[in-house]
């Protein structure tokens, strides 16, 4: 280092200051855009929840035009032509249905305040895909459907590897379209839903994910292969999609 | 999104929004001093005595230039010294300097050939001899416009309290992508340096022609020859020791940026590194009230830079990898039968899935940091699409991304003790 020297000529120390009036009127704005934020993400939760509610109420009209199908199949004449009718207001309804259930899930993550009202959204969700698979079970029968219908056993907080199984059943149902027909249960909803807890004990379910193929439980992830497998020989009559899974 | 991500996502956003709101806020209170300041003509009665320090090692290429532009220097020629250092160069610097004293006998040039012993205590050296009121030092591969030092000195007229006064720096001829992206980073620094200067919370001086008073830098000891950053070190001990610094906004200097990415690399960090341990090597000032602005928001704004960085970094990876796994995974889960994954992605798109109230702190955000580039241009009276707009959208989504790894990989490199080679 240079040796220092004694003095300078005109240079004074500085006045130092705290811009502390500037520092609370950033504050303030970061706050008030903060604060804006937010209330935009409530308004939007609101506005999610109405959405939600009116895909309820009108799958709750599809339900309804379903059972009076039912009805008339089992009132006036089983015919083929009805048959066909239902089984395709079914797979609408069911898309549809599977459709919601995904937005109320994405909805959900995105929640800042209204956990418990989805948490029912859920549960309302939940019992309308078993009233569809009790559904689907008696249609098959009546109408004589070479369907696969296959209950999914899922739970989103405590189970890290379900996703996995989603996917696979996600590829078959994109593959298969109107011949498998999924119904994901979520089991984090036992608490609230006693058919949840009756289904498990029923099937013996312990482990997640379980999939239920045809009365049969299968648990943990059943790779794409052996769910192949296992669904296309439940067929009576399998499509040209199972032949690789048929070998 | 895991909740603790959210949070530090909602920590980081509402961070650098404060920063940015209370930067735009110190432009509008300032705005019209600024602007006085630009119109301000003064004429110079007297011209004090300049050293300017060259120090240079292995800078055959642009050393030449770099004395050259001193020699333009519209200042009376014999107010001005010019010393320059050879720091034991090992191509040839030694001989292109020589040539250039030889074609320039008429002119005060000083030549010190020493052993390699690092910028700093080449500075030192020549401080010792500098004769000058005021000395100004000149990294060798930057050059000064010739009407900088006039207004430099004018600057210190203007404001007598000053002990140093920074240029505002620019890039040399920008050619490559880099270069081109450092540009844009040295327009928003120099808006910023200005600002900063009038709040007195300066903490750099630039090694490209920072002008010093002699005498106050000598009393500080001169330059710290153990940092690796010692422009940035002399800022820090002239604030403790309540100098003022400003920048003179209109006094360009121009110098030459790394060309490819290692270069830029290492330059950033050895400044990041120097940069933390200045950090560390000044603690005593952080929330320190006796130290104004500087104190309270500067130096924790400095830190937080880092911690930002390494918040960058992590939601880098948390939002760019951790889907693309999630999607590798699904696909081998499916056995990589892409015309049905194809198929199995859902394209309808629903508003409401949009997270809008922290999209709306990030575009927020985003446009206060436009307002920040666009200011920044207008501040040097530059075009804003000079280069073209894909750069601007590249520098403001990859290179302060780029900018962050470098220092994580410094931040990494401290904690497990690995020395600077350079």
């Amino acid at each position: 280092m240079v040796k220092q020297t004694k003095s300078t000529k005109n240079t004074k120390p500085i006045n130092r200051r705290i811009s502390i009036e500037r520092y609370i009127i950033a504050g303030t704005i970061t706050l008030l855009i903060f604060a804006l934020g937010l209330s935009l993400g409530f308004v939007l939760d609101h506005k999610r929840i109405t959405w939600i509610e009116e895909q309820s109420k009108a799958q709750e009209l599809d339900y309804q035009s379903l059972q009076l199908q039912y009805l008339y199949l089992n009132t006036i004449e089983d015919t083929e032509k009805s048959c066909h009718i239902l089984s395709n207001t079914l797979q609408t309804t069911l898309i549809t249905l599977s459709e919601t259930l995904e937005d109320l899930e994405k909805f959900e993550k995105n929640t800042k305040l209204n956990k418990k009202e989805y948490k029912a959204l859920l549960r309302k969700f939940t019992i309308d895909n078993l009233k569809y698979w009790l559904f689907a079970e008696k249609s098959k029968k009546q109408c004589n459907m070479d369907a696969v219908t296959l209950l999914y056993f899922f739970s989103r907080e405590n189970c890290p590897i379900c996703p996995n199984q989603g996917m696979i059943l996600s590829y078959f149902k994109t593959l298969l379209g109107e011949d498998l027909l999924v119904f994901p249960i979520d089991v984090d909803l036992k608490q609230t839903e006693p058919i949840i807890g009756l289904l498990e004990s029923i099937h013996d379910i312990q482990l997640y994910p379980t999939i239920v193929i045809e009365d049969t439980p299968y648990s943990r992830v059943v790779e794409k292969e052996e769910l192949g497998k296992l669904i296309c020989n439940s067929y009576r009559t399998p499509s040209n999609h199972c032949e690789e899974y048929l070998e | 999104m895991n909740f603790a991500v959210e949070i530090l996502l909602w920590v980081t956003y509402l961070g650098l929004l404060y920063i940015l709101v209370f930067w735009l806020l110190s432009f509008l209170d300032n705005r019209k001093h600024m602007k006085q300041e630009s119109k301000k003509r003064m004429k110079l009665t007297e011209f004090p005595l300049v050293s300017i320090i060259i120090p240079a090692h292995n800078e055959e290429n642009t050393i030449t230039g770099t004395i050259k532009s001193v020699l333009k220097l519209k200042y009376p020629t014999n107010k001005t010294e010019i010393i320059i250092v050879n720091d034991g160069s090992t191509d040839h610097t030694k001989q292109k300097i020589q040539e250039t004293i030889n074609i320039n006998k008429h002119r005060k040039i000083i030549f010190i050939d020493q052993k390699n012993q690092g910028k700093a205590k080449s500075l030192n050296n020549a401080l010792k001899i500098a004769k000058g009121e005021f000395f100004a030092c000149l990294d060798a591969d930057s050059f000064v416009d010739k009407h900088t030092l006039t207004k430099m000195i004018k600057f210190y007229y203007q404001h007598p309290h000053l002990a140093i006064v920074t240029p505002a720096m620019g890039v040399k001829d920008p050619k490559t992508l880099t270069q081109k992206f450092q540009r844009l980073e040295y327009l928003a620094s120099m808006f910023l340096a200005r600002l900063m200067g009038l709040l007195d919370m300066i903490y750099v001086a630039p090694g490209p022609f920072s002008l010093y008073r002699t005498d106050i830098i000598k009393k500080l000891g001169g330059f710290d020859i153990n940092n690796l950053t010692e422009d940035q070190e002399i800022a820090y001990r002239a604030q403790k020791n309540h100098y003022g610094i400003r920048q003179c906004h209109n006094a360009y200097v121009y110098t030459t940026a790394p060309h490819n990415l290692k270069g830029l690399y290492k330059q950033r960090n050895r400044w990041f590194k120097g940069s933390m341990i200045n950090l560390h090597k000044y603690k005593q000032i952080f929330f320190n009230r006796k130290y104004g602005d500087f104190g309270v928001l500067q130096l924790p704004i400095n830190l937080a830079t880092y911690i930002l960085s390494v918040c960058t970094i992590f939601f880098f990876g948390y939002f760019t990898f951790k889907p693309l796994f999630r999607e590798i995974h699904n696909l081998y889960l499916i056995r990589f039968d892409f015309l049905h994954y194809i198929r199995s992605i859902d394209f309808n798109f629903n508003l409401l899935e949009l997270d809008l109230g922290m999209m709306f702190i990030a575009y927020t955000l985003f446009f206060a940091a436009l307002i920040v580039f666009y200011l920044s241009h207008k501040n040097t009276d530059e075009k804003i699409r000079k280069h073209g707009i894909i750069y601007i959208i590249f520098y403001f989504f990859f290179y302060y991304t780029m900018l962050s790894i470098i220092s994580v990989i410094v931040l990494i490199q401290l904690i497990f003790g690995v020395r600077q080679k350079w």
